[in-house]
């Protein structure tokens, strides 16, 4: 408690709240926009998916007054996509133990996890699974009853030198989804407000205090303040910056690109991960339970590639490996049909097998490759999948300032959108699902802590929503020439390319120079819808925005850090390098464009050595 | 490449208030492989930006993108245009709920419904603490067909029933009070059965299984509500 | 005025059903005698008049015509209630359709219980 004492009373409380009293008023004046538009929340949670949803529950629980903002229906976050599992080391089925979990993920993560917060996690993760269950998701059961597990890439026995082991625990191939809707049933069991189809533009931060969020209204259209003590973001991933991704047409960057905005540092930007396995053209994802039951990865020769790089592990290595393997078949001729496809080989499982335990991937296969794998393999290609980077925050979730140790005031972020980090270079098949999870309930019980006594609401700046205001108004009267839509394709289109599974020097400077030249044509732009109502075309813009800033971090931290480690790769700089680059970037946008700090990874056990599977 | 017309349904509230809609035609090369999510995105980045409609996912697991489409209720993303066996591709709003723009609908009743029959697991007596309670694999299995469900609004959006009676629970609130009446972890029937025992709750169902031909997940609501109905003879007898 | 609840509808889905299943018995026994389906003969008033002074046929055919009348007007009351939504004509229908069951009943009743051949 003590760690939170200096705040108390050093602002006047007010208990009436805003209706229109003038004390009210005082305290929620805002520039450009109406008094009944300015909302007055304990703690604000930005993003409905397991990491907002986890901390509205535990502020709720604890009886404080917790609204959640997000930009599409809570049930229709991406976190309802995932498939294959949430990892905890239950040992439901056979040996397993939380060192096992903890030093497999900082493998994972190329040494580049803060190994207190991986430890952290690992140990909180059997403690979230059980109250997953206890709220009802609906899990897979082994014969006893107890929560179904299955393989996944990456979770071995014995701190690296055994074999798989059953980690993940899962809902057939459903998990994101039961664990999404469970959260949301209970969030309307115990009463969480949600502000539902509700766009955040901005955040409200003065002097390093951030007091909540400027928002659109989708629906009715109009700016909303949202006065609060605490603000939470857990806007989830940023893949739409990819033409190839497994991403929802949602995960654009917006959170991070906020932060950004606000003068914030943003973490390890350069690592994004690619899945090997993507529906060709589409990106779809073919989650790697299909490989974890037992598929096999298969080039135009008929080989099982895999042999080649990952001996021990085959298809099971981790995805980082196998997208590069894939890549490198393409390269060297032997993708499907000479094209950037490879085969994912379901058959000789039976179609029992497949029915009764990949019936959503059979389902995907046939319903977007037009492909039963029951009698044919799946074309398959590496697709934008999981962003490693975001809002750096300490193991409490509390966003850093300075990337370090200043925590902004009344700021949280969990989830993809934050870099804690445990993840590092590259995240483990099961274990953001567990980020998520673990980080949205740690976030939620540290704002209770701070709820607990912090009293008082402080006076808003009168300009905090002008720079959202004049944002949505530029937009809406813009008439340029140029449509966001087109800037958006080639944005992704170029990302793919040039800042993918493979990036050099060459490739990425001509990137970063394509940004720049999109960054400049955005300020031509104009959009075809002018109105109030639900303007997705206005929300589009929007989000080209967010993207476009946030693609120019990820280009120049992989520019900046020349080596290879986890999902960045430079074929120009090869090998990993300890000596220089174990360390986690730091990035701010400036006029110039990027600056860049570091800070030193944390390793309290496992020593970096070589990472191989 | 294949040529296609779409017609899609078009309100404005600024521009179309008092009006029941207007219909805008799409003249568009459709590519193999697209769905009708794909070709309304084609629209709306290459021909008119104006268009609206909800997407997310974009792989049929958010429930976002239910519509109508030639005449059908299904989720576009999900629906291939060349399964479709027509040139000419209808697209409409979901019925039976207020058009707020274009193909985007009001689920607020929609949601209020499930609201209603209290959509989460009840259970009184305590877990076991830093365990799992334990369900057997056959327990489990009772859940299946019932808890897939991605709150799309096919469904009610299908349901005569539902068109006449707005306040009808229908078809989605209704399997989700099955799912949890047979979920061997669940103790919450007695506090559920009020609100599903409603003259526009579970009686009013006249099984015409439209809701089950709308449900892109196959899930067989109907089926769930003879479950419930079952499971209310045995408690009234 | 307010319809008097019991239920949300579950004793008038359960009777329509039951009625439903009895009716289905009892048309068959109805069309086996009456029609004299298996001979397929002429039906004449000499045939019939017996009959249907009989105890036990004055019983089948009040049952018949309890079954009818109830699954018809219950039927219609369950239509009535999707699409009127108002408490009080709902109940006004609902008090129309219990009278105009009484009567019917009574106009059946005394139809076929004084009857002599
Ligand atoms: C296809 C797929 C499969 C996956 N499979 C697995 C798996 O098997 N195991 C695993 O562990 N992980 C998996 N992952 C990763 C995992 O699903 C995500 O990392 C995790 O769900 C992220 O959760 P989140 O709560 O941080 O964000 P999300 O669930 O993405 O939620 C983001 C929220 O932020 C809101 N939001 C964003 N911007 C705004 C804004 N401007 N204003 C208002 N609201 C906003 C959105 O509305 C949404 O509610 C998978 C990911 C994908 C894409
Ligand atoms: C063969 C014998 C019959 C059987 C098995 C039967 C069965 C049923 C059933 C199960 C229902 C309920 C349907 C629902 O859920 O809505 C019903 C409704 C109805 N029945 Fe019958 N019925 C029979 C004969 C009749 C006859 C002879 C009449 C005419 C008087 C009749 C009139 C109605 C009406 C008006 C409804 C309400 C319609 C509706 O609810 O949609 N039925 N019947
Ligand atoms: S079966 Fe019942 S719920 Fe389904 S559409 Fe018909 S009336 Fe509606
Ligand atoms: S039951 Fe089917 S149609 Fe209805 S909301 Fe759920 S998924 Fe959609
Ligand atoms: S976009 Fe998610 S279901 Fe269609």
């Amino acid at each position: 408690m003590g760690k939170f004492e200096g705040y108390r009373g050093t602002f006047r409380c007010v208990d009436n709240r805003w209706l229109g009293t003038d004390e009210a008023k005082e305290l929620h004046e805002v520039e450009g926009v109406e008094l009944h538009n300015v909302h007055e929340h304990d703690a604000v949670i930005v993003g409905a998916g397991l990491a907002g949803m986890y901390a509205a529950l535990e502020v709720k629980k604890a009886g404080f007054d917790v609204a959640v903002l997000t930009k599409v229906f809570p049930t229709r976050s991406h976190s309802g996509a995932a498939q294959g599992g949430i990892a905890a080391a239950l040992a439901n089925l056979e040996e397993d133990h939380i060192e096992w979990h903890f030093y497999d993920t900082v493998k994972g993560s190329d040494f580049l996890g803060d190994q207190d917060a991986i430890e952290l996690m690992v140990r909180e993760a059997p403690l979230v699974i059980f109250e997953y269950e206890h709220m009802g998701v609906p899990f897979s059961r082994t014969p006893e009853g107890k929560i179904m597990q299955r393989y996944f890439g990456g979770h071995v026995k014995d701190f690296g030198r055994g074999k798989p082991v059953l980690r993940a625990c899962m809902a057939a191939d459903r998990t994101g989804h039961v664990l999404l809707h469970t959260l949301w049933e209970q969030c309307v069991k115990l009463g969480v407000r949600f502000y539902s189809e509700y766009y955040v533009l901005s955040l409200i931060i003065t002097d390093g205090h951030c007091q909540g969020v400027v928002a659109w209204d989708l629906i009715n259209g109009g700016i909303h303040v949202f006065h609060a003590k605490a603000t939470c973001f857990a806007t989830g991933g940023y893949g739409r910056a990819y033409k190839i991704t497994t991403n929802s047409h949602a995960n654009t960057a917006d959170g991070v690109a906020m932060v950004l905005e606000a003068g914030l540092p943003l973490e390890d930007m350069e690592f994004v991960q690619f899945h090997p396995t993507g529906i060709a053209k589409q990106g779809i994802l073919i989650s790697e339970a299909a490989r974890g039951e037992g598929g096999y990865l298969i080039n135009d020769k008929g080989e099982r590639f895999m042999e080649r790089y990952a001996p021990d592990k085959m298809e099971l290595a981790p995805r980082d490996i196998i997208s590069r393997s894939m890549w490198t078949e393409f390269l060297e001729g032997r993708g499907i049909g000479g094209e950037r496809v490879i085969h994912l080989d379901l058959r000789h499982l039976g179609a029992d097998k497949i029915k009764e335990r990949l019936p959503q991937i059979r389902e995907l296969a046939m319903k977007f490759a037009g492909v039963d794998p029951i009698d044919e393999p799946i074309p398959i290609q590496p697709t934008a999948h999981y962003s490693m980077g975001g809002i750096p925050t300490d193991i409490n979730c509390r966003v850093l300032g300075d990337g370090k140790e200043q925590w902004v005031r009344g700021f949280w972020a969990a989830g993809e959108c934050a870099c804690v980090s445990v993840h590092g270079a590259n995240r483990l098949g099961t274990n953001s699902l567990l980020d998520a999870s673990v980080h949205g309930k740690r976030a939620g019980r540290d704002i209770v802590e701070y709820l607990s006594v912090v009293e008082c609401f402080e006076p808003l700046p009168v300009d905090c929503a002008r720079k959202a205001v004049d944002r949505v108004n530029w937009i809406l009267k813009a008439d340029g020439p140029e449509r966001p839509s087109e800037l958006r394709e080639i944005l992704q289109d170029n990302m793919y390319e040039l800042c993918g599974v493979f990036r050099n020097e060459e490739d990425l400077t001509k990137m970063y120079d394509i940004i720049k030249d999109l960054q400049k044509r955005y300020q031509n732009i104009h959009i075809e819808d002018k109105s109030k109502v639900f303007n997705t075309h206005l929300m589009e813009a929007l989000e080209l925005g967010h993207l476009l800033e946030v693609a120019e971090v990820i280009v120049a931290g992989a520019l900046n850090r020349t080596e290879c480690r986890g999902a960045h790769w430079r074929t120009d700089c090869p090998g990993r390098d300890d000596e220089n680059w174990l360390k986690h970037t730091l990035a701010w946008k400036t006029e110039e464009g990027v600056e860049f700090d570091y800070k030193p990874v944390v390793i309290t056990r496992f020593i970096p050595e070589v990472r191989k599977y | 490449m294949a040529e296609y017309i779409f017609r899609v349904f078009r309100y404005d509230p600024e521009k179309d208030e008092g009006t029941r809609g207007r219909v805008q035609e799409y003249k568009i090369g459709v590519e193999r492989g697209w769905t009708v999510l794909d070709a309304l995105n084609y629209i709306k980045w290459h021909v008119d930006g104006s268009l609206a409609y909800r997407r997310a996912c974009r792989h049929g697991i958010c429930g976002s993108c239910g519509m109508t489409i030639n005449g059908k209720n299904t989720i576009a993303c999900e629906q291939q245009v060349a399964d479709l066996g027509t040139q000419v591709v209808t697209v409409e709003p979901l019925r039976g709920f207020r058009v707020i723009k274009d193909l985007i609908v009001d689920m607020e009743p929609f949601y209020d419904k499930l609201y209603a029959i209290k959509p989460y697991l009840i259970a009184y007596s305590d877990p076991p603490t830093d365990k799992e309670r334990l369900q057997s694999p056959e327990d489990r299995k009772l859940l299946d067909g019932k808890y897939e469900c991605i709150l799309c609004g096919c469904c009610t959006s299908s349901c005569p029933t539902y068109w006449a009676d707005k306040e009808f629970l229908g078809p989605n609130a209704l399997m989700k009070a099955a799912r949890f009446a047979v979920d061997s972890r669940d103790e919450g029937w007695e506090e559920r059965v009020n609100a599903i025992d409603d003259k526009h709750g579970v009686w009013r169902c006249h099984t015409i299984f439209n809701c089950v031909e709308a449900c892109p997940k196959e899930l067989n609501a109907t089926r769930a509500i003879v479950e419930l109905r079952r499971l209310m003879l045995k408690g009234r007898l | 005025m307010k319809f008097p609840r019991t239920s949300g509808g579950f004793y008038a889905w359960l009777f329509q059903r039951l009625t439903g299943i009895l009716l289905v018995i009892l048309l068959i026994i109805h069309f086996a005698i009456t029609h004299n389906l298996p001979k397929g003969g002429e039906v004449t008033y000499a045939l019939v008049a017996p009959r249907l002074a009989t105890a036990t046929w004055k019983v089948f055919d009040l049952t018949f015509l309890v079954c009818a009348l109830f699954h018809g007007l219950n039927g219609v009351w369950m239509v009535v209630q999707d699409y009127v939504h108002s408490e009080t004509a709902q109940a006004w229908i609902f008090y129309a359709l219990c009278t105009l069951g009484l009567v019917l009943l009574v106009l059946g009743a005394i139809t076929v219980i004084p009857f002599k051949a």
